[in-house]
């Protein structure tokens, strides 16, 4: 294992992301589920890849161990090429504040305020000043075709627009990379393939890497490596573009 | 984050759960009310009690027959207050001079006038021992000597109500009294006269109830001997010590020379007694009003507490975007501290409406005239305040640090 730690750590690595034997047992009383066993993983800036599986296949706890907000039992998750595994919990809330954006299938935004201040909020926990953030959350709400709604409360938006704003939201503070929980599961198909259209945008012009989890194998082929998880392990990967 | 968007963020949040928010704020706007208004009213009774008290130095004694009132039956005095008495007092340790007096009601006459006063017959040398505060408006004070002179009070001068003197400076008033005398066995109403000359006016000094300077008038002790027929014999002897913490030992060393035969009387005492039964009765008052605090607290947990568990899915969000435990920590506690500070604000003010209001309704229902006003001082005001928004901010604590120690993944797993 220290093979890769070696090779990879370091600033300028080649990888947004990479995971080493990454482990995640949960035990809830004398039953061991092995959610996700020996995963390894490299995946480059700005790659746009998928995650497919059955129910229960271990994707969200892949997702949630890329985006630092779980710990593993063994392995370890790199970060631009740095690894996270020793870090302090407000260091992982750094990273994800500054490094991550998630999306989820239920849009998770705060729906007692406004749509702007929805897509401020990580740009407010960051620090940065008033006038730039809100700059740049109107900037982000008119990539996503969002242009006029900024003051509109989230559930006055159809579930299509209100995705639009947590892809908005996950964008404010220019993360390393997208990780999207089934984003298109609450979406009719139309709908769907235009969020889907939206993360290839951003992992082509921006080069965002964007890893998103998906039941939809046509979604899926938008994408440029799809990686198909069974029982907490890679089953098969698929290289679709380059 | 900076606290203007911290404030933002939990104002918005205790927004959205109006009705509970505002009970909440209820509760604490109950107690801070009840504190302010109840601690006002005590520290304007305690006022009240110290002023009426305080025209009269500390360091005085008043020796009285004993026998009479304090024994519930009138029992006739087995001593003579005289001035082998005074001699006798003047040489215990600690004592400072003795004053003797004698104190009869009298009417007073002027012109065609009159009115029922309170007539004190003493040495008005040493009259400042008595009365600290006791200035001289017009004339002079009168000398032991003089059989004619009198001091009045400024009650006496105008009286209450009135805007035209009722005596002035020079001039001639008459004292009356009537005693029942027997002539050869058959009993008999015996009016004695006398005329005065106002040789002096004092200004008001202002002594509510206890000792009432401003509506008495004031002559020699020689003229009221006389004048009352006393034969030598005192109403009272005050005994001024050389300092108030020697009231005790001076009061023993009387005792036990006279024992029972003299009552003393302690002005200072007397107000620490009713001070303390005060400043007990307020403690009571205000552990209750605390106690409605307390439960003010137990509100401010339970909402939060409530609004915790109904977030749960939210603060998952809020950790996936990089939130810290601590910043999820300072937003629920800052819901805590604004419901402090808004109940402890409204509080305030209702209390200072409700105690002042509220008292003087109750006055008008018994028909008494307490010259009491609550007194709300601005050091109590920002103790109780702080001490309102301290409690709000313990009280978010505990649900604060359960938000911040939820697990973000389980959180989020929540529906
Ligand atoms: N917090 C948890 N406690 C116990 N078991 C869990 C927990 N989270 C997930 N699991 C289990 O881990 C396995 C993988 O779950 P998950 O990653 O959610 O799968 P997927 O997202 O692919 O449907 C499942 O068997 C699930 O029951
Ligand atoms: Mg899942």
């Amino acid at each position: 294992m220290s093979f890769s730690l070696t090779t990879s750590l370091g600033l300028n690595s080649k990888y947004a992301i990479e995971t080493v034997n990454l482990t995640k047992v949960y035990r809830s009383d004398s039953v061991e589920v092995y959610a996700l066993v020996d995963v390894n993983l490299k995946i480059r800036y700005g790659e746009f890849v998928a995650i497919v599986g059955p129910s229960g296949s271990g994707k969200s706890t892949l997702l949630n161990l890329l985006g630092v907000l779980d710990k593993p039992t063994k392995g370890h998750v790199l970060i631009e090429g740095i690894d996270t595994s020793t870090m302090s919990p407000s260091q992982l809330a750094k990273i994800r504040n500054e490094k991550i954006g998630f999306i989820f299938q239920a849009y998770n935004l705060i729906n007692r305020t406004t749509v702007l201040r929805n897509v401020e909020l990580p740009a407010v926990v960051r620090g940065v000043p008033k006038k730039e953030r809100v700059k740049r959350a109107m900037e982000l709400l008119r990539l996503t075709g969002l242009d006029g709604k900024f003051n509109r409360k989230p559930l006055t938006l159809s579930g299509g627009e209100q995705q639009r704003v947590a892809i908005a939201r996950a964008l404010i503070n220019n993360p390393t990379i997208i990780l999207a929980d089934e984003p298109t599961g609450n979406l009719d198909s139309k709908t769907g393939y235009e969020i889907f259209s939206l993360l290839r945008r951003l992992s082509e012009e921006r080069k965002t890497t964007v890893i998103v989890v998906t039941h939809n194998l046509e979604l899926a082929n938008l994408t440029d490596r799809i990686i198909y998880l069974r029982d907490g392990r890679i089953e098969a990967e698929r290289i679709l573009r380059r | 984050m900076n606290p203007f968007e911290v404030l933002r963020f939990s104002f918005e949040a205790l927004k959205d759960r109006k009705l509970r928010s505002t009970l909440t704020i209820l509760m604490v706007i109950i107690g801070t009310s009840l504190i302010v208004s109840l601690n006002g009213l005590s520290t304007g009774f305690s006022s009240f009690i110290n002023s009426t008290f305080s025209t009269l130095a500390p360091n005085t004694l008043i020796v009285i027959p004993g026998g009479g009132v304090e024994r519930g039956t009138w029992t006739a005095p087995s001593i003579s207050l005289d001035s082998r008495m005074v001699r006798k007092l003047t040489g215990i340790d600690g004592v400072k001079v003795v004053i003797p007096f004698i104190h009869r009601s009298a009417v007073l006459r002027s012109g065609s006038a009159s009115m029922s006063v309170l007539v004190a017959g003493i040495d008005q040398t040493k009259l400042h021992y008595i009365y600290p505060t006791l200035s001289l408006k017009e004339g002079k004070l009168i000398p032991p000597t003089d059989f004619i002179g009198m001091l009045v009070g400024s009650d006496v001068e105008v009286p209450p109500g009135e805007t035209k003197p009722f005596v002035r400076l020079g001039q001639v008033v008459t004292l009356e009294y009537t005693k029942v005398e027997e002539v050869e066995g058959v009993p008999k109403t015996v009016t004695v006269k006398r005329a005065f000359v106002v040789k002096g006016i004092l200004n008001y000094i202002g002594s509510p109830s206890f000792i009432n300077v401003d509506s008495m008038v004031q002559i020699s002790l020689a003229a009221a001997n006389s004048f009352f027929g006393c034969g030598g014999k005192y109403d009272g002897i005050i005994v001024v010590t050389k300092s108030y913490e020697l009231n005790d030992k001076v009061e023993k060393a009387i005792k036990n020379i006279y024992g029972e035969d003299v009552g003393i009387i302690s002005p200072k005492v007397i107000s620490q007694t009713v001070q303390k039964i005060v400043g007990g009765w307020s403690v009571f008052i205000l552990t209750v009003a605390a106690v409605s605090l307390i439960v003010a607290a137990v509100g401010i947990i339970t909402t939060l507490f409530t609004s915790v568990m109904e977030r749960t899915k939210e603060i998952g969000v809020l950790k996936a975007l990089g939130f810290k435990d601590s910043q999820i920590l300072i937003l629920f506690l800052t819901e805590a501290v604004l419901i402090g500070v808004i109940g402890a604000s409204i509080g305030l003010v209702v209390g200072i409406v409700f105690g002042s209001f509220g008292f003087s309704t109750i006055m008008g229902f018994t028909g008494l005239n307490f010259p009491i006003t609550p007194i709300y001082q601005p050091e109590n005001l920002i103790v109780i305040w702080l001490f309102t928004v301290a409690i709000s901010a313990c009280a978010g604590l505990y649900p604060a640090w359960r938000a911040s120690k939820l697990e973000a993944v389980v959180a989020l797993r929540k529906e």
